[in-house]
């Protein structure tokens, strides 16, 4: 079965790069669809369903942390497994992730370390 | 780690691992030419900006090698892809500095950052060069 | 170096073929190992299509630069973008198909002393210069042992694809997942 999956990050490079990088990791992919920021996400979750979230951090409008809590309360999309992707380094804040059980790959990245953030998330290997 | 080897670290990374761009040489000053500009700023225990600025016809033939030889250019436009670079560089630079505390780091802005320059970095690549600089830290 | 035996085709010895730098070997023979030694900066990269059951391997040694594609075009297994685009198309040649190819990489290390800069070191090049043949082409890594200081021996076993990574006093299986019992 596919997985359609949303990619959140304001940055158009980034989104492409993520995309392709999905493409390329021998999971059988669906649709993929992109997001600015964490309000249009939000939109965009509630009008379709995914099989995987990948967000940034650092967004205007609603930003990723604050859509992680939106999806989080919202029980319609509290099963989407979520990979985040992004610079932050702070220490408590990817302890706070990982307690929630969310991945985390880290900007700059290798399309292997996307791989196995995604594989863990979706608990599914190629 | 000092301010202009975490630059220049954060630099290499950034270009390494996203535009698969390998460093050839470190400058103490950036070579002339037009550029195009963005910043991200950063709060928290310590505040201040990171800048970086990269000609426009290198930000190009980044985004065409995004893509395999032959195939049309992605359809970035320069001022994103210099905007996410600025993103990634100041994720990198801020922990290599400051350690892994917490900080918010802003949307990058397409300007040069105001504040004093602080350290400076310029990296030399086969088809151009990046200029990374710190500013105003508080 | 010959550049046109960049396709190693010595004979096997005790089913051992033996690729050197800037040399490609390619095998359909389950009972034959292709092996390269001495990975210092170079790259090794081995390649298996379990369904069509070829592998091989490919020595590389540069990143291709504007001022080498006449070399690269005598000689192309020599550097890391031609010497991959050949190895594809050797693969190929022999039935293998890119959504089925299994790559594992070797090498890229440090080798010189401590005053050069290491961002400024050919194994570290080597290793971007793949990264960015393989995004071009949307071709994962399937396990990699690179960088460090160390020298590496890689082989690949035509049988069932397994590949082992050798250094000095140890020697394992490199991403033990689907090619290892």
């Amino acid at each position: 079965m596919s997985l359609n999956v949303i990619v959140v990050d304001d940055s158009a490079t980034m989104r492409m790069v993520i995309g392709r990088a999905l493409r390329m990791i021998g999971l059988p992919i669906g649709r993929i669809d992109e997001a600015p920021d964490g309000s249009a996400a939000l939109i965009a979750l509630r009008a379709h369903p995914f099989d995987l979230a990948m967000i940034d951090i650092n967004m205007p409008k609603m930003d990723g942390l604050a859509l992680i809590d939106a999806v989080s309360k919202d029980a319609t999309l509290a099963h989407v497994p979520i990979v985040v992707v992004s610079t932050e380094a702070s220490e408590a804040r990817l302890a706070a992730l990982n307690e929630r059980g969310i991945r985390f790959v880290r900007k700059p990245f290798d399309p292997e370390q996307l791989l196995d953030a995604v594989v863990a998330a979706i608990g599914r290997a190629p | 780690m000092g301010e202009i080897d975490a630059l220049r670290t954060a630099v290499v990374l950034a270009m390494e691992r996203l535009c698969f761009a390998s460093a050839e040489g470190f400058a103490d000053e950036r070579p002339s030419g037009s550029t195009i500009d963005a910043s991200v700023a950063f709060t928290g225990p310590s505040s201040g900006a990171v800048g970086i600025s990269i000609p426009n016809e290198m930000l190009i033939a980044l985004a065409a090698d995004l893509v395999p030889p032959g195939e049309p250019p992605p359809d970035i436009a320069s001022t994103d892809l210099v905007a996410e670079l600025a993103n990634i560089i100041c994720g990198n630079v801020v922990p290599r500095i400051f350690g892994r505390q917490v900080y918010a780091l802003s949307p990058p802005d397409l300007h040069a950052a105001s504040q004093p320059v602080q350290a400076r970095a310029v990296v030399m690549f086969g088809n151009g060069w990046v200029e990374a600089t710190l500013h105003g830290v508080s | 170096m010959n550049a046109s035996t960049y396709i190693a085709r010595a004979p096997s010895q005790h089913g051992l073929r033996v690729v050197g730098i800037g040399q490609l070997v390619i095998s359909q023979d389950p009972s034959e190992t292709i092996v390269t030694y001495g990975l210092g900066s170079c790259l090794g990269v081995t390649a298996y299509d379990r369904l069509a059951r070829v592998g091989g391997l490919v020595h590389v040694q540069l990143p291709l630069t504007p001022a080498q594609t006449d070399e690269a075009e005598r000689w192309p297994a020599k550097f890391v973008e031609s010497g991959v685009a050949l190895l594809f198309r050797e693969m190929y040649a022999k039935g293998a198909r890119k959504e089925r190819v299994e790559l594992r990489v070797a090498g890229g290390a440090r080798t010189t002393g401590e005053s050069v800069d290491e961002v400024f070191e050919i194994g570290r090049r080597n290793v971007v210069a793949l990264k960015k043949v393989l995004w071009q082409n949307g071709v994962m890594i399937r396990a990699h042992d690179l960088a460090g200081t160390t020298s590496r021996t890689l082989s690949i076993r035509i049988e069932d694809g397994m590949v082992v990574l050798a250094t000095p006093g140890t020697s394992r299986p490199l991403g033990g997942d689907l090619s290892c019992p």
